[in-house]
């Protein structure tokens, strides 16, 4: 067990540090997730009320668009180099490539919305104190959810033609039960949580991430063998 | 082999016929859609055909990933095309009869959003097949996209109908009384087997492309091809 | 009553497709079944 945990690591540490190199990557998609958040803004506004109950939809889909773009750069190392091939030999299991990417996709992601979300709280004057934990709890089991199938379906997308539109086709219809949770907790958490929602569309994102990350995992290991 | 083809071409068309006809003439007008009730005969067909695609996708999808036959594969993808074009008509059909149900060509219902979902979920099934060329990997990760769609398809429609009636009393929109039913099963079997027989048809092209494709490869390696 | 504008067109849009569909599956079966040998 620990050492298939050393060896998600090592994949975990191996992509970042790629990540880290070309931090251009992670600078230009938080450009991209500011302007989709402004793109917003301009599309839906100028009126604050309206802009403020649409903010819970506006941020998840910014995160879904700006996260999307990192998901097949995170394979695309490996098809330049060869690598996979090479991690593939290792007697070590497909499942900790998986585990390995997913939470390097992870942090990356957080990343992002670490800058992306005091960002939209500032643009749609929002108001996160009402409850920041659970705020907080929301966006991190909403992003698991999303990582995980984005790291799954990007394991295909990124190898074939067309993967900068293959990869939303593929993901997005998988995303909708998760963007549900995910904006109605949101919004919800956002305006005071008078219908007392929040609870259980957060219990519900729980159970899409359990039965997303397990299918993934399974699933993972007919999508990469060669 | 084809004798089979053609017994089950023509009971398909036949028993198809014969329900649609039945139930188009002898159905009463309903007290509140009126005529517009006929519609459900191939709407409600259409749609339950259309799951039962998507099913058989998953069943041969599974198949495949276990015993790895690629036949299994070519029954999965004949299922997706096929079940792509019901899903379709069940879109237009549902658009239509909502026209004047509602007053509105679209409403977020839980089945009707659900089923948008769906053809989305069939497109990219499709467009994963066409952009991958090598064949054993195309079968496995259609076999993998087909499972995994499949099971999101419930979780959609749960999380639709929940989001729904959180935000709108639910008002179902199409309770019909019984003396419809019989109309509404006999056409849903006869669109049955008129799926079965358009997968079939489907399935035997997608064996003959493949048998001669295998041909071709296998003439150009052994270097015995003459250019036709 | 114009009801029955919309159960023709959704019926009429239904055969059409399947019809059309199902008249594009044979052919083709025909084409690929007459198309040459691989000549050796």
């Amino acid at each position: 067990m620990s050492r298939e945990w050393s060896r998600v690591k090592a994949i975990v540490w191996k992509d970042l540090t790629a990540e880290r190199r070309t931090k251009a990557n992670f600078n230009a998609v938080v450009f991209f997730a500011a302007l989709t958040l402004l793109l917003f803004g301009f599309a839906l506004g100028p009126d604050d009320q309206a802009l403020r109950a649409a903010a819970g939809g506006i941020v998840w889909l910014t995160i879904l668009f700006s996260g999307v773009l990192s998901f097949n750069r995170s394979y695309e190392q490996e098809l330049e180099g060869g690598a996979l091939d090479a991690l593939l030999l290792y007697p070590g299991e497909r499942r900790s490539i998986f585990l390995g990417k997913f939470l390097a996709n992870l942090g990356f992601v957080l990343l992002v919305e670490a800058i992306l979300i005091p960002a939209a709280t500032l643009l749609y004057q929002l108001d996160p104190g009402l409850a920041p934990f659970r705020l907080l709890l929301v966006i991190l089991l909403g992003s698991i959810g999303f990582v995980a199938l984005g790291t799954f379906y990007a394991a295909m997308a990124s190898r074939v033609r067309a993967r900068e539109v293959l990869l939303p086709l593929l993901l997005f219809p998988m995303l909708i039960p998760l963007l549900l949770a995910a904006v109605e907790s949101t919004t919800a958490l956002l305006t005071g949580d008078a219908m007392g929602n929040a609870g259980a569309w957060i219990r519900l994102l729980i159970v899409f991430d359990l039965i997303f990350l397990v299918a993934c995992v399974l699933a993972f290991d007919y999508v990469i063998e060669e | 082999m084809s004798g089979g083809i053609k017994r089950l071409r023509v009971l398909a068309i036949t028993c198809v016929v014969l329900t649609q006809v039945g139930a188009f003439v002898t159905s009463p007008p309903d007290a509140l859609m009126g005529h517009l009730q006929k519609i459900m005969y191939v709407h409600v067909p259409s749609a339950w055909v259309m799951m039962l695609a998507f099913f058989i996708v998953f069943v041969y999808s599974v198949l495949y990933l276990w015993r790895r036959n690629p036949l299994h594969d070519l029954a999965a993808a004949s299922a997706a095309e096929v079940g792509t074009v019901f899903t379709a008509l069940t879109l237009i059909q549902g658009s239509i009869w909502g026209r004047p149900t509602w007053g509105v060509w679209w409403v977020w219902d839980p089945r009707l959003t659900t089923t948008a979902v769906l053809i989305l979920i069939y497109a990219g099934y499709l467009a994963l097949r066409s952009f991958t060329d090598d064949e054993e990997r195309r079968a496995r990760w259609c076999a993998a996209v087909g499972v995994l769609g499949f099971i999101n398809v419930w979780i959609v429609f749960m999380s639709v109908r929940w989001w729904r009636t959180l935000h709108q009393p639910q008002s179902s929109p199409s309770t019909m009384s019984s003396e419809y039913l019989w109309g509404l099963v006999a056409n849903s079997i006869s669109f049955a087997i008129l799926l079965a027989w358009l997968i079939r048809e489907r399935y035997e092209i997608a064996k003959l492309e493949q048998a001669k494709e295998l041909d071709f490869e296998e003439a150009a390696l052994s270097g015995t091809v003459q250019h036709v | 009553m114009s009801n029955w504008n919309f159960v023709i067109a959704a019926y009429g849009v239904t055969w059409a497709t399947l019809i059309g569909y199902a008249f594009g599956l044979i052919r083709r079966r025909q084409r690929v079944l007459q198309q040459p040998e691989v000549k050796r």
